[in-house]
């Protein structure tokens, strides 16, 4: 008797933008959405998102998504990085580059890549200086709340994005930024 | 065309997994994120989570409160559900009875960090998908934690938490649960995969 054929359309459907809110808002928590300085200069911080099945988004663009605030300082890179065998912050597998903002709100920067695997994968951001300033989702603290609980990891001196990450083994104080996959 | 990337059966699982997740999802409620006193002397509170995927648990955590006191104990247990029960924890249409084998223990240590992980190294352990139970106890009521939820009775039977009652504080078998809302504290919990 023929099996029945489960079509990948039954999967769970992406819809864009991914934003790393989705992962966040899991936890019960609320997101601050208030806009606050990096903090550190070239702070990279890692934030996942779960991204339910394979992509391949040719003709349409890739684009890296994050929300600033109003002061407007140095530059920033965003990236995405999959993960490694624990999980952890892995290689990057696509970039903005470096950018500087236009303007408080939403900026977004295409990414030479049309095909992302699915599952865990982690966006990260770095700025240069650390009076720039982004909205969060929450200000991470050193007790470990956010990074346990959002699964976020940082990375000290990490400007421009390291092809692999090396994410810090303590709990280092960050804002914790609310970014976006996007096509266009 | 490019190589369409390959999807594993598995994709890597979320290095920590605390037990505000099934919480939110189960009762639709924001977390409490406050910290509270432990409401009873050596009573443990068993509270499921759900492990989606593979993975290999080398850390348990616990989120201490704005006081710390005495001895705690935190374990995972594979739960033991039984059928045609209503009057104990509901899972998603399966009933269950409490945890049953216990698959690692932290022992009896002494509560330490003030409003922070306590973080336990246990021995590493691979677990497959399901559902599980993170069981927390202390001996004191002066001890606080970070909860999921104060004392609301209806959010904690949706959620499934059942507490426990042994000496000390401390499940070394099968820990003796019983049912009561309303003195039950969910403490905020989580499993993890690094070193």
């Amino acid at each position: 008797m023929p099996r029945p054929w489960l079509s990948l359309d039954q999967q769970e459907p992406i819809i864009a933008p991914i934003t790393t809110h989705s992962f966040w808002a899991r936890q019960g928590l609320a997101p601050l959405n208030t806009a606050g300085a990096w903090g550190t200069a070239n702070l990279a911080v890692y934030v996942p998102i779960w991204l339910p099945k394979p992509v391949y988004s040719a003709p349409k663009t890739l684009i890296i998504n994050g929300w600033f605030g109003g002061t407007i300082a140095g530059t920033v890179e965003m990236a995405i990085y999959n993960c490694d065998s624990e999980g952890k912050p892995g290689t990057k597998y696509a970039t903005t580059g470096s950018q500087t903002v236009g303007a408080q709100g939403w900026n977004g920067w295409s990414c030479a890549k049309d095909i992302l695997p699915g599952g865990l994968l982690y966006l990260a951001l770095v700025c240069t200086n650390s009076t720039q300033t982004v909205y969060r989702l929450l200000q991470a603290g050193t007790t470990g709340l956010a990074q346990i609980m959002g699964g976020v990891f940082t990375q000290a001196a990490a400007s421009p994005l390291p092809a692999t990450a090396t994410p810090s083994a303590s709990f280092v104080d960050c804002a914790v930024p609310a970014l976006a996959l996007s096509w266009t | 065309m490019p190589q369409f990337p390959v999807q594993t059966k598995e994709p890597r699982q979320a290095v920590f997994i605390s037990n505000a997740e099934w919480y939110t999802r189960m009762t639709g409620r924001a977390i409490d994120n406050t910290s509270r006193t432990w409401s009873t002397t050596n009573g443990n509170t068993l509270t499921p989570i759900f492990i989606p995927r593979s993975m290999t648990i080398k850390k348990l955590y616990a989120y201490n409160g704005a006081a710390v006191s005495g001895n705690c104990c935190i374990s995972l247990y594979a739960p033991r559900y039984i059928a045609g029960r209503t009057s104990i924890g509901a899972l998603n249409g399966f009933f269950w009875e409490g945890a049953m084998t216990r698959l690692m223990t932290s022992g009896a240590v002494a509560q330490a960090g003030i409003s922070q992980w306590q973080i336990f190294d246990v021995t590493d352990r691979f677990v497959t998908p399901g559902f599980y139970v993170l069981v927390y106890g202390l001996n004191n009521t002066t001890g606080q934690m970070v909860m999921l939820s104060d004392t609301p009775p209806s959010s904690a039977v949706n959620y499934g938490a059942l507490i426990a009652s042994e000496g000390n504080g401390v499940p070394h078998g099968d820990p003796l649960y019983s049912v009561n809302p309303t003195t039950m504290r969910l403490p905020l919990l989580a499993v993890g995969g690094i070193a």
